[in-house]
């Protein structure tokens, strides 16, 4: 009989708020995080609204104020989501042996913006910005040397850029010394987190495991997507599965979930959320080239995703209750998506529940797919399925039981969450409702 | 609590655990561009380590890199996606075909969703003349001062917003996780994928990560290991800044010595090394190669700081001694350690510590030896290379040397084969690796038997 995990800590800051029952709140109010961006100037990028985590205070989530100058947001939010989820698993440094928590991190290859890097590569060759920046003769604009020490960057700074920094200060600040992994990838990687962790303890290796993803707002993605059409540019928020969707809005944020033998949680009377029964993780080997398009043929690969996740779980389509959909509001994606879960569910696809959280949060890459994991273990909890927001007409062939307006008040025994990556990369996670 | 974890940990090597062989290698190297080249100039104590090419690094404090020589960039790739790639995502493919090949393994005859890719890379190496063509001066002046005077930009990203060229080059397409995904498209691979980027130890959580995915039965065959290729103004720069690499540019080939009491940094390399993992009786029923056992895999964080392990290499050790749990042997059973050893000062002296934690007084006996004394620091790559030199170290029965061994360190008095290979029969190899910011990889490789 293999071992049975369960999740025992939620931890999340997002534009919905930084606590998880605000999140949740928001969620189920249908209460938007969307707005115009303040953290950076806006008017010459092609979007200027986003999902921003508001009232941000890293103090608050233990990190002290002098480690920020290494820290960009990626990492802030990680240490946020891990910081709330920890303690919501009523875990303290002093319960566990630092070998024997694990860490399985997700998140997105590149951290900086391009004006860091410009910064970077320029004051350490220590060169004349003269030549760069002003025109010959122009007095009236002196030029700037980047020894500058109001210019300098912290000479740790370049450590920020790597990928595995996030999951690095997590061990550091919780005295983490397990088994772990820094995943990355655009956006599957924080679900691909879960999925590790689960299986991990599922295997035997480890009896605790923190995992999830976190994103920083940045203007790299904001103009990468855009040029890859995939950004709604109408300046509002996104609008799952709708027939009139042109794309999704980025948000940044972190979120955590705990993960636990379960007769780990018990001997230590932990509180129980939910368990976890079943994952996949898999790509689209018909990808398209571009890395940031769906192919025609992506349905065929999510919905391989959904079958084996539930295979894995040991059950049937008609055994699921609720699918929290990846929804991410592009044309092609949420086409791809409904073709999928019709294929899986077949019949029975117009009766179960599907719900999508990306037009409340925007699309928070790899936080996204850990956030949803979080929201569906919620949902479980409360029997209760947060309703779709911008939602209003599917589109005319679909059968998808789409919740809009309010949320749905339903019993779960099973819930699917579903990621679904630009890049081909696709993640299916199974949750049940604990039963002793 | 303690005492629940030490009833059922570990217990895990039940019966039926599946067993994970290599029966498929394929690097690209400083070394060469085949494993067969990088083995024979490895075995020969050449080094690959020389002047930058790749950019203009004469105002930069470090000179020297291990960069590939003479690749052939253009033809590894289809044409249309060749200008999207990064030096790092074309060594992969060129390795995955290497590897393929070697492994005897004809895709369109293999059920590719019982195949996954389970890589470790970083964000390919920026240089800044792609910048450069992106950007126009008032920009970075304005960014500059903004910078210095903590006023709001007047004139942000105007050319950001003009540049095509960034948005369809970065960051979508320079990302980590791009040659998984190529490799996926490509080789039209359907199974588990993901990419782990854990700067120097990427590539072994990536080995250990496909081991598991075999072992949970997801998966027959996996494509894993790393690519890299960090050498741009950036990353000189940026581990320059952290005092990590080696100013010996007067003398490249002299730079690169681990455990040697001159040691000053290490260099930065690029490359790829890849190797095909495959479920025991899948690879016997095919009749395929099979070149070693994959037997243990452990990972740990020392939780310590961001640029520094700690000196008595506490943390360092635990993925060690998980590695040997993993595959059921004991410290008498390792015949060779292949050390991560980078050439840094406080990275070796911690290693050494750690291998004699695990080790104890047998730390003396076992022969250990730094590849990147020839290679450099492949980063991501880094692990991969040298477990498909560990491979061959036990079926060629030949412990590649540490090059530039002269001044024996006080700290690091342990056997690092000093300069020449030695003929020894080797069976259980352990390979270690250690990222920055403290996280750890041990892999245990055996003959396979």
């Amino acid at each position: 009989m293999s071992r049975r995990v369960v999740v025992t800590g939620l931890g999340a800051v997002t534009p919905l708020g930084n606590s998880v029952e605000e999140n949740w709140k928001a969620l189920i109010e249908a209460r938007n995080g969307i707005a115009p961006i303040c953290s950076f100037p806006t008017h010459t990028l092609p979007v200027c609204i986003a999902g921003e985590v508001k009232d941000f205070k890293p103090r608050s989530f233990g990190i002290h104020p002098k480690s920020l100058k290494v820290m960009n947001k990626t990492i802030q939010y990680a240490l946020a989501g891990v910081h709330l989820a920890l303690g919501d698993a009523r875990l303290n440094k002093d319960d566990y042996e630092p070998s024997d928590v694990g860490i399985a991190w997700g998140v997105d290859g590149i951290q900086y913006s391009a004006e860091e890097f410009l910064l970077a590569c320029y004051e350490a060759v220590g060169k004349d910005m003269k030549n760069y920046v002003c025109a010959e003769g122009d007095t009236a604009h002196a030029p700037i040397k980047t020894r500058d020490p109001g210019l300098a960057v912290h000479p740790l700074w370049p450590l920020s850029v790597l990928a595995n920094m996030a999951l690095c200060h997590i061990a550091i600040q919780h005295n983490l010394q397990g088994p772990n992994i820094a995943l990355s990838s655009i956006d599957a990687s924080g679900a691909q987190a879960i999925s590790e962790a689960f299986k991990a303890i599922r295997r035997g290796g480890c009896d605790l495991y923190v995992a999830g993803g976190s994103y920083g707002l940045n203007t790299m993605h904001i103009l990468s997507f855009a040029s890859s059409d995939l950004l709604s540019t109408k300046n509002r928020a996104c609008m799952p599965f709708d027939r009139e969707r042109d794309g999704c809005i980025l948000g940044e944020g972190g979120a955590a979930l705990v993960l636990e033998d379960l007769g780990h949680a018990q001997g230590r009377g932990a509180p129980i959320y939910a368990e976890i029964v079943g994952s996949s993780f898999l790509c689209d080997g018909a990808g398209d080239r571009s890395c940031a398009q769906h192919s025609g043929t992506a349905w065929k690969a999510m919905s391989m995703c959904i079958s084996s996740a539930l295979q894995d779980a040991g059950l049937l389509p008609g055994d699921i209750d609720f699918i929290h959909a990846s929804g991410s509001g592009t044309a092609a994606a949420d086409s791809m998506e409904a073709s999928a879960i019709e294929h899986v569910f077949g019949q029975t696809a117009g009766s179960v529940p599907v719900a999508a959280g990306k037009a409340l949060t925007g699309h928070m890459l790899p936080a996204s797919g850990a956030f949803d994991a979080l929201a569906t273990v919620l949902s479980i909890r409360d029997g209760c399925i947060p309703p779709t927001k911008n939602h209003t007409e599917t589109d005319t062939d679909r059968r998808l039981n789409i919740i809009t307006k309010k949320a749905l008040k339903k019993e779960i025994k099973y819930a699917i969450s579903n990621t679904f990556g630009f890049s081909g990369e696709h993640v299916a996670l199974v949750f049940k409702k604990f039963i002793h | 609590m303690t005492a629940h974890f030490a009833d059922n940990r570990w217990n895990r090597k039940e019966n039926g655990q599946k067993r994970v062989v290599i029966t498929g290698i394929g690097a690209v190297t400083p070394l060469g561009n085949t494993v067969k080249e990088s083995w024979h100039n490895l075995v020969a104590g050449e080094s690959g380590i020389a002047p930058i090419t790749l950019f203009d690094a004469s105002q930069y404090p470090v000179k020297i890199a291990a960069e590939v020589k003479n690749f052939d960039f253009d033809g590894c790739v289809p044409e249309d996606i060749n200008p999207y790639l990064g030096r790092g995502t074309k060594f992969c493919i060129h390795a995955v075909k290497e590897a393929l090949e070697h492994a005897r393994l004809d895709l369109e005859k293999q059920d590719t969703s019982l195949m996954g890719i389970a890589l470790g890379s970083d964000e390919e190496g920026a240089q800044i003349k792609h910048f450069e063509e992106m950007f126009d001066v008032e920009h970075i002046r304005d960014f500059l001062e903004a910078r210095r005077s903590a006023r709001t930009l007047t004139h942000p990203y105007p050319h950001l917003l003009n540049s095509k060229l960034l948005g369809q080059i970065w960051p979508i397409r320079r990302s980590a996780h791009i040659a998984a995904n190529i490799v996926s498209i490509l080789f039209n691979i359907k199974g588990p994928i993901s990419t782990s980027a854990s700067a120097c130890a990427s590539s072994a959580q990536a080995v250990g990560k496909a081991m598991r995915t075999i072992q949970d039965g997801d998966a027959d065959i996996m494509i894993t290991g790393g690519c890299d290729s960090m050498i741009g103004e950036f990353h000189v720069s940026g581990f320059n800044r952290l005092r990590a690499l080696s100013r010996n540019n007067d003398n490249p080939e002299k730079a690169s010595r681990p455990f040697d009491l001159k040691r000053d940094g290490f260099i930065l390399g690029e490359g790829a090394g890849i190797l095909v993992l495959e479920e025991l009786s899948h690879a016997k029923k095919r009749n395929a190669n099979i070149i070693a056992e994959l037997a243990g895999y452990g990972s740990s964080s020392n939780a310590y700081r961001l640029t520094a392990s700690p000196e008595d290499g506490q943390g360092v050790d635990i993925c060690m001694k998980t590695a040997l749990r993993d595959a059921g042997c004991t410290i008498e059973d390792v015949d060779y350690i292949n050390a991560h050893g980078t050439s840094t000062y406080l990275n070796d002296k911690s290693e050494t510590a750690a291998i004699k934690n695990v080790f104890q007084d047998r730390a003396y006996e076992i022969p250990i030896s730094s590849n990147k004394s020839m290679l450099g620091h492949l980063i991501a790559s880094a692990a991969s290379i040298e477990l498909i030199i560990s491979a061959l170290t036990i079926n060629e029965n030949v412990i590649p040397p540490t090059i530039n061994y002269e001044f024996p360190d006080p700290e690091c008095d342990l056997d690092y084969v000093p300069n020449v290979p030695r003929k020894s029969q080797v069976d259980t190899i352990l390979s270690n690796s250690f990222a920055f910011g403290g996280q750890n990889a041990s892999v245990l490789l055996k003959r396979f038997q």
